[in-house]
């Protein structure tokens, strides 16, 4: 069908381009005067786009089926040339206003039912879906084919309360970053839906986007990359303000800046405001990008790793200043981490996620202390303890981690999981809360957490 | 007999700013097969330690003072083409901070392993492939990988490959400066195994480096917390851990958190470590002490035996016997 809009476009062009040919050899059948060129020019602005919106109405179609049997594989391609030629005649008036009739079906698709979320639900995610395709070379373009997709994230549903603070733990490849980014509306995703505040959005404005980013807020990972080495400190906390505009003059910046570090506990705050970052250490310079994200009042705090690359010594004070303005101001907080220790004394609820998938959910230290997933269960005894008495670090699961690219098909952990059975190649476990709070996508969790609680030395359920 | 003893080093960098006092009065022995983890944290000196103790420094530093004896013979006094040929990698080798990073990307990694054996001494090609081989064997990665990229590599695996590439010339001391950092704790598990298995099986001493207390915990016989450029206590693992002497290596024991253990307050050493250019007078740790006296700002305390091999550099540590479990 596509096939046939196209040659059907460009039959269309070629006559227009050989009429005047004709024209100009048969001068006595068009009249001298302006109407006959006129006429002509309008053609190019009429037909030869009505020639192509039929293309385009073929691509939405594809589009449309393509998101209803979700061949997302195909998606990205599709969706960037429908627009490109969409885009070449919503110029024009006349088929632009056809497009519009043909555009609007295509909303429906991506358009959700309203959103039921609960009032106490500050970021919902729902059935998430990123992915990316794999760029490809000029040869792999020609031999045609699927373009091959990275699964950053393959479907993941979870929900962070009012004043909660959540973990995402995972390794490399796990999507992990993906979702900080997807959240923050800074990718688009694939398909599902985030909801923020009750919001979907992927259907807000961009002004209602603008809006909804001072509400929610990122620190990153990076304390000597992530703040500018030539602003002061003043100038990098308050240029939120400024940028959306929330204040009206210097004094009343100064003020919600000074108030920002000294919920960071950079007191006195006047000291530290002409300060540059590379007078301050890494500590506080994690600081003052919490500042920077505390100052616009922001009701979520979406935070990457944001002590893994300071000193020990020096990381329970940032946490600890991210855990305060939970309990002051009800902010919540979703922590991007590797380091489960950590997640066990600083989070509340945690998840676990694998190749894209979230593999266990549940309190912190339940998942951390009695995991059900062989997964968890793995990274938990890898994780050393600082004792030479204690146990031993073990290597439960065997090999490296798969590419995202092809994962390996139902459970994706299946072939490193020591508990592997033949079903586990065939059927994807789904997720399913398996006790009160506590949820697993694995067919034998239950086997896989008596194996682990009763031979795993070191767990808080033996006696450590 | 100590396979190395290194007494009173100091290496100074010289900076516009002024002389940085990296490594400033370090003692310890080594002995065969055994694995001396030096902990620290991010200033502390000890990377620096690292590129002195194979006397591969960059042109503005210097060693003030000290000496390093290897199989009776002082390293810091060696000219710079004996060690070359006779101590570095053939004697010890080390596995940098980050050098799984440092793999040149357009040549193929056996032939970076195999080019670090002929630099070093007169193997024919084949020969050097044949070892490359064996080397990748070791390290548990396929030998036939060994035309690939680094890029084909994954982070784990360039790592093994880099510890091959130190122990291709069969060394006695094998220093690994954060050997697991930027890795995912299942890969960091292999590794340290990995170690291990290498300290058993080749009969290697190990120097590792790090700021992990708890990857410490699990590799090494012995220990030394650095701070500032020198060392505030050292001695066997177990006690250091059990009952550290030390302030510092309390708090950063109790800054540790611990994954068996249930929710705990997450605990933090206040301050950051002094200058090293214009270090303070006494203990460099004093601004940070929750036990600082008038003492410790004006005289620098010395290593003492607290107990049989448990050597601590503090004035107080009969008073504070900051240990034992509890956090």
């Amino acid at each position: 069908m596509l096939f046939i809009a196209y040659v059907f476009a460009l039959l269309t062009i070629a006559f227009w381009l050989i009429l005047p040919l004709v024209w100009l050899n048969n001068p006595n059948t068009v009249s001298s005067s302006v109407l006959g060129p006129l006429v002509y020019a309008s053609g190019w602005f009429l037909l030869i786009p009505a020639a192509f919106s039929l293309a385009a109405m073929v691509h939405t179609n594809r589009l449309r089926r393509a998101l209803r049997n979700k061949e997302i594989g195909a998606l990205r391609e599709l969706n960037s040339l429908a627009w490109g030629i969409l885009s070449f005649f919503l110029a024009n008036p006349i088929t632009g206003a056809l497009l519009i009739i043909a555009r609007r079906p295509l909303a429906q698709v991506t358009a959700s039912e309203s959103s039921g979320i609960a009032e106490d639900r500050i970021l919902v995610v729902d059935h998430l879906i990123k992915f990316f395709p794999v760029r490809r070379s000029f040869s792999q373009v020609m031999r045609g084919g699927q373009t091959a997709v990275v699964h950053a994230i393959d479907d993941i549903s979870f929900e962070i309360r009012r004043g909660e603070v959540a973990g995402l733990a995972g390794e490399s490849g796990s999507g992990k970053t993906t979702v900080l980014r997807v959240a923050l509306g800074l990718l688009p995703l694939t398909s599902g839906h985030v909801y923020f505040n009750g919001k979907d959005i992927a259907k807000m404005t961009k002004k209602e986007l603008k809006r909804v980013r001072t509400k929610m807020q990122v620190v990153f990972q990076d304390p000597y990359e992530s703040v500018n080495p030539r602003m002061t400190v003043y100038d990098i906390v308050s240029e939120g303000l400024f940028v959306n505009n929330m204040v009206s003059s210097r004094a009343e910046a100064t003020e919600m800046v000074e108030k920002a570090l000294r919920d960071v506990q950079l007191t006195p705050p006047s000291e530290y405001l002409h300060r540059h970052p590379h007078e301050l250490s890494g500590g506080q310079r994690q600081r003052v990008a919490i500042a920077r994200a505390l100052v616009l009042g922001p009701d979520l705090i979406l935070a990457d790793e944001p002590v893994s690359m300071l000193d020990v010594s020096v990381r329970a004070e940032v946490m600890n200043v991210l855990l305060a303005v939970r309990q002051k101001q009800g902010i919540s907080v979703v922590m991007v981490t590797h380091d489960l220790a950590l997640s066990k004394d600083a989070v509340d609820e945690l998840a676990i996620m694998y190749l894209g998938k979230i593999v266990e959910q549940g309190p912190a230290q339940e998942v951390v202390a009695s995991p059900y997933h062989p997964y968890t269960q793995a990274l938990v005894a890898a994780v050393p303890v600082p004792d030479p008495t204690g146990r031993r670090i073990q290597i439960l699961a065997k090999g490296e981690i798969p590419t995202n690219i092809a994962p390996p098909p139902a459970c994706r952990f299946h072939p490193r999981c020591p508990l592997a059975k033949p079903i586990c190649s065939q059927t994807e476990p789904l997720m399913v809360e398996v006790t009160p709070g506590r949820q697993v996508a694995c067919h034998f969790w239950k086997e896989a957490n008596e194996w682990f609680t009763k031979s795993f030395q070191g767990t808080p359920a033996n006696g450590g | 007999m100590a396979l190395l003893k290194v007494e009173d080093l100091r290496m100074y960098y010289n900076t516009t700013a002024g002389e940085v006092k990296a490594v400033d009065g370090i003692n310890f022995e080594l002995n065969e097969k055994e694995v001396l983890g030096i902990v620290g944290e991010s200033g502390c000196g000890k990377s620096s330690l690292a590129s002195t103790l194979i006397r591969l420094l960059p042109t503005n530093a210097r060693i003030a003072s000290g000496k390093i004896v290897l199989e009776g013979k002082d390293l810091v006094t060696m000219p710079d083409a004996e060690i070359r040929r006779t101590v570095r990698w053939t004697k010890i080798s080390v596995v940098p901070q980050g050098a799984m990073n440092s793999l040149n990307p357009v040549f193929r990694v056996g032939d970076q392993i195999a080019e670090s054996i002929t630099s070093h001494i007169g193997m024919e090609a084949s020969e050097a492939k044949a070892r490359t081989r064996e080397l990748l064997t070791l390290v548990g990665i396929d030998p036939s990988r060994a035309r690939h990229y680094p890029h084909e590599f994954s982070g784990g695996m360039k790592q093994r490959a880099m510890i091959a590439m130190a122990l291709s010339l069969s060394p006695k001391i094998l220093i690994a400066d954060e050997p697991t950092t930027a890795l995912d704790v299942i890969v960091q598990a292999g590794i340290v195994e990995l170690l291990l298995g290498i300290r058993r099986d080749l009969g290697l001493a190990i120097v590792l480096i790090s700021h992990d207390l708890a990857l410490v915990a699990q590799m090494s016989d012995t220990v030394a917390v650095m701070y500032a450029g020198k060392i505030v206590e050292q001695g066997e693992s177990k006690r250091v851990y059990l009952t550290p002497f030390h302030p510092y290596t309390a708090g950063l024991r109790r800054a540790f958190a611990d994954i068996r253990k249930p929710k705990q307050p997450l605990v933090s050493i206040p301050g950051f470590p002094p200058d090293l250019i214009e270090p303070p007078p006494g203990c460099r740790f004093t601004a940070r002490c929750p036990y600082a006296k008038e003492i410790c700002r004006a005289e620098d305390p010395a290593l003492v035996e607290a107990e049989p091999g448990h050597l601590v550099a503090c004035h107080f540590w009969k008073e504070i016997r900051a240990g034992g479990e509890s956090t």
